[in-house]
């Protein structure tokens, strides 16, 4: 069942689209990233979600219920949608204590206060705070205030959570911790949520479904690794990892798979069915490094490329190389660790990675 | 379980359509408007009504008549009162702006010692009523009896060295209460210029002279033009110092005239009211050029730079002198004038002679009588009132405007920053007009005062607690309404603690201005709703001046311990 629904939706300020025209379907007990650049619209196409910006236009559905249409006059107050959100900001009231803000939620739908009592030092015990539920918000550490505001977002049990870039604030070794942490939690409660991110790797870890957005639109959408290995524009491309591009245009067919011609004249296969293209239009071709095959000797079979290595850079666990394939450079990552600058090597692009791309 | 479905989601959708949380902000918006519109514009309506009707209020009959207005309008009668208060406001204006953009530049510019200090002391002025500062004069420069002139003929002076019943004396004192206005405003823009501007001068040897001429000046000219002007509409329709101190020598302004024409027989309300409404196109019309100019100030001010390297000027040789300077200047514009006040307030009589045997305490005692009893325990219930219910308005107010999308809201801010241009003359005459025919025996009581203090001081509250709502994010309301809190939960939960600080500012703010409040006061108190400053006014007709002066210190010592608290709550005036 699809837990929230938003069809066309639109948000405008003072004439410039910040959200334009967004479909997107969260199932429930899904995760669903939505990545892009900063000022692309995510936080604004989450506060729609939630009902604190109100939309230019469109619909949305929260659990059946149409709590936006744009076309019914409906507009329903944030304290009615029954959500949680968990701000960038974290939001936390500084005059109460840990224990009172992560409460604030229950007492404001009237529970007994033993009730209150037990589920709030569930859910502490739960993010590991019990220790510091009598602090004030001031006294805590980044990652502590990240948890308190996790805590007063779930403690409430709404059944959509909205998470605003919720990591973007922690150090780099925390925020990795906290991405698979966040994970398990949501998938133990079982929740839907909306998960906004800028940062790819944390969306891949996070999300069972991505929705890569860019000016105010989603450009793509799917599981984490359908959107890295088949995205369908330049952008997401690049995005998303590291990427080669290859200008290049069709040069008919062979064996049901698209030829094209790059500018030295060579002749790549693709297995992309937009390579196919209409004959003398320019094309956007694009590998990742890591797709690439480098080799020392020529191997046998299609889309081989002579070339020298120009640049080596040992990461560790890979290498990148950049290798000069007669005026056309090319990253490779590759587990081999033996080639050196100046080196004649022979890289393979294998035709099923090798994608034709819409340019937008 | 799909009928338990089925019936949350017939039961949502009734609450969709109940249309009770909608309307309930709609509704909070017309009952904001409705008490903003009466607090503020209907005293307006009706000093119109009164400068066209052709009786005076409780006398039966009357029509509609344009005489009141042609009187004012289009006969010579009222030419120099008009006159006098522009050259009031002009001359105030102009050195205002002068004194506070030098003192200005000292605390922002240069590396005097201790500048935050200063910047808090030389603010104080602003604190103190314009009519308490008149009577400080007078106690200081009267003609023959004032201390400089006492002191003059004791050292063998002939005549008055000083009179400050006179144009000039109007215009200083009254310069005395507003340059630290300017002071203040002028402190945001100074600072706002990095202090590359200098540093980039005098790297091409210009000295700091220099500078402040060809290019501080220049960029601050828009900021210190509206500055005048702001000060102009206040000085121009200020009421007190004027009267008190004109009254002698014949001078008069619209306020004065207003207030004689309604208070000494025989009264006539229609032509005040008609008076009342050519003081609000003087200050309307300042007012609206301050608007223009501001808009452009700000256009200048934005130049980025440094922020907290701006104080790079050296002042050299004049650095150990200036503090000197600095502390000359607050004595000899609010020291000095005090301790004559306060000298004053302990004798019986006004003699030419300092002696220690004829200070008495008869001025006090005077104050036991049962009429002032009751006008410090009215001052003190209005202070509190007024104090209270305002920055509870003003918080709402500035809350609706700033943190909510309620359409109207702006209309709202609108209104409520409109008793901004509305002088304090006016208001009184258009309360008076509006509220002497009601029923209920409402005109004379405490209440008519609390809503004409509420409407002049309205746009104070709004701005001060609106200036520490600011600084709260709207995040953590939105986080509440998230949770499912409603409005007022949500004030008294979040936005009440949070803006503590702000309020209680407001609050002491307030107190100190219905403390102060004397213009709009003297046309509205009856016997039993007298107040401190009514009686402070009175009592110079009454008992004399030495009297008026011992009520005067009581009221700045009240004043001076709340702006003690205001200090120590970092707050400030706020427009
Ligand atoms: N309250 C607002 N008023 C005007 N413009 C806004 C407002 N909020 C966001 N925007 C604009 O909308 C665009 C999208 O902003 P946002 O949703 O915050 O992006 P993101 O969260 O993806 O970084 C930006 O260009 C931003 O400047
Ligand atoms: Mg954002």
């Amino acid at each position: 069942m699809d837990h929230v629904v938003i069809a066309g939706l639109r948000k405008s300020f003072d004439g410039h689209l910040a959200v334009d025209g967004i479909d997107l379907r969260v199932k429930a007990g899904e995760i669903v990233a939505l990545l892009g650049p900063s000022g692309c619209g995510k936080t604004t196409t989450l506060r729609c979600i939630a009902g604190l910006e109100a939309p230019t236009s469109g619909t949305i559905t929260i659990g059946g219920r149409t709590v936006y249409s744009s076309q019914q006059g409906i507009v329903e107050p944030p304290e009615r949608r029954g959500i949680g959100l968990v701000f960038q900001s974290y939001a936390l009231w500084p005059h109460l204590t840990v224990r009172e803000n992560v409460a604030y939620g229950l007492r404001v739908k009237r529970l007994p206060r033993a009730e209150i009592d037990a589920r709030v030092s569930r859910i502490l015990a739960t993010v590991g705070l019990e220790q510091l539920h009598a602090r004030y918000p001031g006294t805590l550490s980044g990652g502590q205030q990240q948890r308190v505001a996790l805590a007063r977002s779930l403690v409430v049990e709404a059944a959509v959570l909205l998470f605003d870039e919720p990591l973007s604030n922690l150090d780099l070794k925390l925020r990795e911790e906290m991405r698979h942490e966040l994970r398990q939690l949501v998938k133990r409660l079982g929740l839907t949520a909306v998960f906004v991110t800028h940062d790819q790797t944390e969306a891949m870890v996070i999300a069972d479904r991505i929705a890569l957005m860019h000016n105010g639109r989603i450009l793509q959408e799917g599981p984490p690794r359908a959107v890295y290995e088949y995205p369908t524009t330049r952008f997401a491309m690049a995005f998303l990892g590291d990427a080669n591009f290859l200008a290049a245009v069709p040069a008919g067919e062979q064996e049901g798979r698209a030829v094209v011609a790059l500018a030295n004249g060579q002749h790549l296969h693709s297995a992309s069915p937009l390579a196919c293209g209409r004959p003398g239009q320019p094309l956007t071709l694009a590998i990742r490094p890591e797709k690439v095959e480098i080799a020392g000797q020529a191997p046998s079979g299609e889309n081989v490329l002579a070339g020298s290595v120009t640049e080596a850079v040992f990461l560790g666990n890979l290498t990148l190389y950049v290798v000069d394939c007669a005026g056309l450079p090319l990253r490779v990552q590759s587990a081999q660790t033996d080639f050196r600058p100046d080196d004649r090597v022979w890289l393979r692009l294998p035709p099923e990675w090798l994608l034709a791309l819409a340019e937008e | 379980m799909e009928l338990a479905r089925e019936g949350f989601a017939v039961r949502a959708r009734s609450a969709l359509f109940d249309p009770a949380v909608r309307r309930s902000h709609r509704l909070l918006v017309l009952a904001l408007m409705a008490l903003v519109t009466m607090l503020v514009l209907v005293p307006v309506g009706f000093l119109f009504f009164g400068a066209l009707w052709s009786e005076a209020p409780r006398v039966p009959g009357g029509h509609l008549t344009a005489g009141n207005l042609a009187t004012i309008y289009a006969t010579s009668t009222f030419v120099v009162p008009l006159l006098t208060t522009l050259a009031i406001g002009a001359w105030v204006g102009a050195l205002s702006v002068v004194v506070g953009t030098l003192l200005a530049w000292l605390v922002t510019r240069t590396d005097l010692p201790r500048a935050g200090l200063w910047e808090n002391l030389l603010v104080i002025p602003v604190y103190l009523s314009p009519l308490m500062l008149a009577l400080a004069f007078t106690a200081m420069a009267a003609p023959r009896v004032g201390f400089i002139n006492v002191v003059w003929q004791q050292l063998g002076g002939a005549g008055s060295l000083a009179n400050v019943y006179s144009f000039a004396g109007i215009v200083f004192v009254l310069t005395v209460h507003y340059a630290p206005f300017a002071f203040l405003y002028l402190l945001g823009p100074m600072r706002a210029i990095g202090a590359d501007v200098e540093e980039a001068a005098t790297v091409l040897g210009s000295g700091s002279f220099e500078t402040i001429r060809r290019i501080l000046l220049p960029m601050l000219a828009p900021a210190i033009f509206a500055t005048a002007l702001m000060i102009f509409t206040l000085a121009a329709e200020n009421f007190a110092v004027p009267t008190l101190l004109g009254r002698q020598s014949g001078i008069r302004t619209i306020p004065s005239e207003i207030y004689f024409w309604l208070v000494y027989e025989p009264v006539n309300p229609n032509l005040a009211a008609s008076a009342g409404t050519m003081l609000l196109v003087v200050t309307l019309s300042g007012i609206f050029v301050y608007r223009r100019m501001t808009r452009v100030a700000s256009r200048y001010v934005t130049v980025g730079g440094k922020p907290h390297s701006t104080r790079s000027v050296k002042l050299g040789w004049f650095r150990p002198l200036a503090p000197w300077t600095l502390a000359l200047y607050l004595l000899a514009t609010i020291g000095l004038p005090l301790a004559a006040l306060l000298y004053g307030s302990f004798l019986r009589y006004i003699s030419p002679r300092l002696s220690w045997s004829l200070l008495t305490l008869a001025n006090y005692r005077q104050m036991l009588d049962a009429d002032s009893l009751l006008a410090f325990r009215n001052s003190l219930v209005l202070g509190i009132g007024a104090a209270t219910l305002t920055t509870l308005l003003g918080l709402i107010v500035t809350y609706t405007v700033h943190r909510t999308r309620v359409s109207g809201r702006g209309l709202l801010d609108y209104i409520s920053a409109m008793p901004i241009a509305i002088p304090g003359m006016v208001l009184g005459v258009g309360m008076l007009w509006a509220y002497v025919n009601l029923p209920f025996g409402i005109w004379g009581t405490l209440w008519v005062l609390l809503i004409a203090y509420m409407g002049r001081f309205l746009v104070h509250a709004v701005r001060v607690t609106g200036n520490s709502l600011l600084q709260i994010s709207a995040e953590l309301d939105e986080a509440a309404q998230v949770l499912g809190a409603g409005m007022v939960r949500r004030l008294g939960g979040i936005i009440f603690p949070l803006v503590g600080r702000g309020m209680l500012s407001s609050w002491i703010l307030l107190f100190i201005f219905v403390l102060n409040e004397v213009t709009a006061t003297v046309l509205l108190y009856s016997s039993r709703s007298i107040t401190l400053s009514v009686v402070v006014w009175n009592s110079l007709d009454m008992y004399g001046a030495m009297v008026a002066f011992a009520y005067s210190i009581i009221q700045t010592a009240i004043t001076f311990v709340l702006v003690y608290f205001v200090f120590r709550l970092g707050g400030r005036v706020a427009w």
